[in-house]
């Protein structure tokens, strides 16, 4: 019978310590795996927390490059746009070596050459190398790219194989009883392979179709698509857009990451700009221009036609570099003259001296009006040619002593208020970043001689080309001037002031109608079957604040089609011209004056403009 | 004969959650990994293959295992010979032989080779209880016992399962009451002997150990800790909460043997630190409490069971350090996988059959006295 109870637990013999010390250091093991586990959210990798290490790691950031918008006319005639090419990209590292013949005949290269660069790159373990770029479309090269991708060709690779070693062999080397080296074996595999690391990707391109041209009012992008010159560096923000940044989630070949990517920066495309410009316009500009200064040998020339309203229809500049050339890049040649030059404009201002005049009743501006020219006024000195002059002489000789003369009957502050109303010295807004705006001194500051100077166009004021054109802009609109403009759809300040009267304007531009005659000094300017008004001008190199002593001159010519309502207003200036002569053929030279240089770009520009513009009546031959 | 008592529900309610985890985990690894859903079959018939082990091993008496352990043994030992066989039988995967091609799928005997070492080790402890006293003669011993499969699967680059069996069955003498002098002579002798061979013979493995601790973990960008970095950010990823089953993306393509080696940090990353301290929690569970039924094991003098299962607990509590050790990037990425958890269908298979061994013990245990007496 078995007692209940009589079981009496043995003692354990002391062994079983042993088994709780391994289960405790089990235990605590654990318990240190615990603290770890919860402690790794808090590390740190190279200054990153491992958490946003993973947060890197686990999405793809997705760039979306925006398209940059395009520069079009005024008509829509396109300026800048993108032009859409392919590059060849090439991995070295996974690019088979049979194929570099076959890719060397497709890209059109020597084999040698190829073989030697690819040779260089892999060596340099380089993944990505561009072997070729900007290919049209229609290249050939892409078609012969394409096909070289189709196609298989025996590819043999050596294979180092560890090798087989028997039971023995094993056991024998592990206790170093015989140590085998192990011999390698090679083993030659071959296939027919598809050649790998060959892409096309696609390049996108600045094309300008209207090359040289247009190239110092556009200016041109660099290397990272970024507008560096003219409306391309200008207005940046707004051709550019901005590219869109996306994150695709890794979650491994699912689709869902594409339908849920996060946004970063939202795609936007570059806006177009619509410019004032004419492109016809522009080229007739730009091609008298640049006829012009390499007939006289001139520096460089500038000129800018405008509508009555303000509207910029050409600035046109050379020299000038194609932008489609990447090969070539002056930044000489990028200058916008017309905006980034600030000048003496010389006699080309006498007109503003007589309006002043003749709206303040100085002057009538009438034939039997004399100005006496004998006598000498501050520095300027009689000439031997006139005594007594009329106001119509005075301008159509651009007669120095003349203007100074009537300028003697305008007070100092009469004069400063109207050149600073004319806008000389204030920016025009059109392009702020090159332009600059010139510089009118109070009047408070003058001397008698400045206010003397100041009358035909020299001492305390400066202005670029632009300014000049503009205040012309007073014959077209009565005696007011509208702001400039260059982007259509931009807002512009639309306030018109108004300078001088109607009668005054009307009987100034009649008298500059006759500055464009034969017995002006506008006489090259004179275009057959049309009625010109305008006024030449000369000024003097400036060299540190003193005139040149080898006579080199900027010279000038603004003028304005129809003389009465005029339709078209273009300021021309040529620096430095070397070579002028009585016409156009080559007869002994004479000294370059705006008569003889300038005048004749406007003539040869605006006779092709007003041919293309059948709004203006032809008048007759009479 | 029956024991009268059912499996300790906790425990096996533990062991169950742990599985089902394991292959809802192993799921989502292996189908992120290959996109197939082949793999998640053949884990699946794996668990069930060893459910039914289990099985049966609830119903058999600790006794009969005892039984046929050297047959066991000797079995084991032809089969791990006989991965060497050419292939269709043998097969070679990463320059490793452990497999057995079975058709259907491959078989590790490596997996079973430790719990047969075990269930082997214990009888003979007990038969040799009063050579305990000649611990030179037992240690010899357990070296032959030990050492024929170590060095087998040394041959097999297997060298994971070498130091698991090798190390069990010393943890197993530790307890079993030899004499810990001599215990720390042939302990040092093993340890300075691997020590030497590493450090004079074979330098590729030194350098890749000490690279490990040496170099700061992120400034070296060697491919061996590549695998560690993506554990931890993985882990790091998954924060408290992780990022939900299936939402992890460590095992596309930055963390290789995701479904394997790294379940854990799979783990880490769609379950979170919470995920993480629940599996800590179960397994400190299972091993703390397989501790307690050989400690009463061996209290009802049934010292074969309590043998078996220490050996068991210490084998899981190696092999489980092992692998989280090195998903928590504290020891340098080895072929170990996390039982019960990790995709594998021997190691599955004979875990299972492990842990039913000692569920079955501690039925053993709880039986009355007349019954256990037929216990051993």
């Amino acid at each position: 019978m078995i007692r209940i109870g009589s079981y009496k637990k043995p003692r354990v013999q002391h062994f079983w310590n042993r088994q709780g010390y391994v289960r405790y250091i089990f235990l605590i093991l654990l318990m240190a795996f615990a603290y770890r586990v919860i402690s790794i959210r808090t590390l740190t990798a190279d200054d990153l927390s491992l958490k946003q290490r993973a947060i890197n790691q686990s999405s793809e950031p997705i760039i979306e490059t925006a398209r940059r918008g395009d520069i079009v006319d005024r008509n829509g005639e396109i300026l800048a746009s993108n032009l859409i090419l392919k590059k060849i990209n090439l991995n070295p590292m996974q690019l088979q070596t049979e194929f570099i013949p076959k890719l060397a005949q497709s890209l059109g290269m020597p084999f040698v050459e190829l073989n030697e660069i690819l040779a260089k790159k892999r060596e340099n373990r380089r993944r990505y190398y561009i072997i070729k770029k900007n290919i049209p479309l229609t290249d050939p090269v892409i078609n012969r790219i394409n096909k070289l991708k189709k196609e298989r060709i025996n590819v043999c690779k050596n294979i180092t194989k560890k090798p087989d070693l028997s039971l023995i062999d094993k056991a024998l080397n592990m206790f170093n009883v015989k140590k085998s080296t192990p011999k390698y074996t090679t083993t030659r595999k071959c296939s027919r392979q598809l050649a790998e690391g060959i892409t096309i990707e696609e390049d996108a391109q600045r094309y300008y179709p209207k090359g040289a041209s247009m190239a110092p009012l556009i200016g041109r992008i660099n290397h990272d698509k970024e507008g560096i010159s003219g409306i391309e560096g200008e207005f940046e923000n707004i051709l550019s857009g901005q590219d869109g940044e996306k994150h695709l989630r890794h979650t491994g070949d699912s689709s869902e990451s594409y339908f849920n990517p996060v946004n970063i920066t939202k795609l936007e495309h570059g806006h177009d700009i619509e410019l004032t410009i004419d492109s016809g316009i522009q080229f007739h500009s730009y091609n008298a221009l640049k006829k012009s200064v390499l007939f006289h040998e001139a520096e460089s020339g500038s000129a800018i036609v405008l509508s009555t309203n303000g509207e910029v229809l050409a600035m046109a500049n050379y020299p000038a570099d194609d932008p489609n050339n990447k090969q070539v890049y002056s930044p000489e040649h990028y200058r916008n003259r017309v905006l980034s030059d600030k000048i003496e404009p010389g006699s080309t201002m006498k007109t503003f001296t007589m309006l002043l005049a003749l709206d303040q009743n100085k002057i009538t501006a009438t034939e039997d009006e004399l100005i006496d020219v004998t006598k000498k006024i501050g520095h300027i000195r009689p000439d031997k040619k006139y005594k007594e002059m009329t106001i119509k002489l005075i301008l159509q000789k651009s007669h120095n002593l003349g203007t100074v003369n009537v300028s003697e009957m305008l007070t100092k502050e009469d004069m400063y208020n109207t050149w600073n109303n004319l806008g000389f010295g204030h920016p025009l807004g059109l392009i702020p970043s090159i332009e600059n705006s010139g510089s009118l001194k109070h009047f408070e500051h003058w001397g008698d001689i400045d206010k003397r100077t100041l009358s035909y166009g020299h001492g305390p004021m400066e202005t670029n080309l632009a300014q000049l054109a503009r205040a012309y802009l007073v014959f077209a609109n009565n005696g007011s001037i509208p702001s400039l403009k260059l982007i259509n759809g931009a807002n512009y300040n639309e306030n018109i002031i108004k300078i001088f009267n109607k009668e005054t304007i009307d009987k100034i531009g009649h008298i500059l109608d006759s500055v464009v005659s034969d017995k002006g000094s506008g006489y090259r300017a004179q275009i057959g079957g049309y009625s010109v008004a305008g006024k030449t001008g000369t000024a003097e190199k400036v060299i540190n604040g003193k005139y040149s002593k080898n006579g080199d001159k900027r010279t000038f010519f603004v003028g304005f089609v129809p003389a009465k309502m005029p339709k078209y207003i273009m300021a021309v200036r040529l620096d430095y011209p070397k070579k002028c002569y009585a016409s156009w053929h080559p007869n002994p030279s004479i000294p370059c004056q705006g008569s003889n240089s300038a005048s004749m770009v406007f003539k040869d520009a605006m006779e092709k403009i007003l041919t293309n513009d059948n709004s203006i009546e032809v008048l007759s031959e009479s | 004969m029956k024991t009268g008592q059912s499996p300790d529900f906790t425990l096996l309610t533990t062991i169950l959650v742990l599985i089902t985890l394991g292959w809802i985990i192993s799921f989502s690894a292996s189908l992120g990994k290959f996109g197939s859903y082949s793999f998640v079959l053949k884990q699946s018939l794996s668990i069930f293959i060893g459910l039914m082990s289990g099985l049966v091993i609830l119903n058999l008496k600790t006794s009969h295992l005892r039984k046929i352990s050297p047959v066991l043994y000797l079995l084991t030992l032809i089969l791990l010979a006989a991965v060497f066989l050419p292939s269709p039988i043998g097969v070679t995967v990463n320059n490793s032989t452990r497999w057995i091609n079975l058709f259907v799928y491959n078989f590790q005997p490596s997996e079973m080779m430790k719990v047969v070492v075990i269930l082997f080790m214990a009888g003979f402890l007990v038969r040799q209880e009063k050579d305990l006293k000649h611990p030179w003669l037992v240690l010899l011993k357990t070296l032959l016992i030990v050492g024929t499969p170590a060095i087998l699967l040394m041959l097999e680059i297997d060298l994971g399962a070498a130091i698991i069996v090798t190390l069990t069955a010393l943890s197993m003498l530790l307890v079993a009451g030899t004499y810990l002098k001599q215990l720390w002579y042939v302990g040092f002798t093993l340890f300075s002997a691997a020590g030497i061979y590493i450090t004079f013979f074979d330098t590729v493995r030194k350098e890749r150990m000490f690279e490990f601790w040496q170099e700061d973990l992120w400034t070296n960008s060697s491919a061996r800790v590549y695998q560690t970095k993506q554990a931890l950010i993985g882990i790091a990823r998954g924060d408290w909460t992780g990022t939900g089953i299936g939402a992890g993306i460590q095992k596309y393509s930055k963390l290789p043997e995701a479904h394997t080696d790294m379940i854990f940090s799979v783990i880490g990353e769609e379950l979170g630190i919470i995920g993480m301290l629940s599996v800590l929690f179960a397994f400190a569970y299972i091993i703390g409490k397989g501790f307690n039924i050989a400690k009463h094991a061996l209290k009802n003098r049934r010292k074969y069971s309590s043998y078996v299962a220490f050996g068991i607990c210490s084998w899981f509590s190696m092999q489980i350090s092992v692998n989280i050790a090195m998903n928590l990037g504290l020891v340098p990425p080895k072929g170990f996988t996390l039982p019960l958890i990790s995709y594998g269908g021997t190691s599955m298979i004979f875990s299972i059959i492990a842990l039913a061994i000692l569920l079955r013990i501690d039925m053993e245990n709880r039986a009355e006295y007349q019954i256990q007496r037929q216990y051993v």
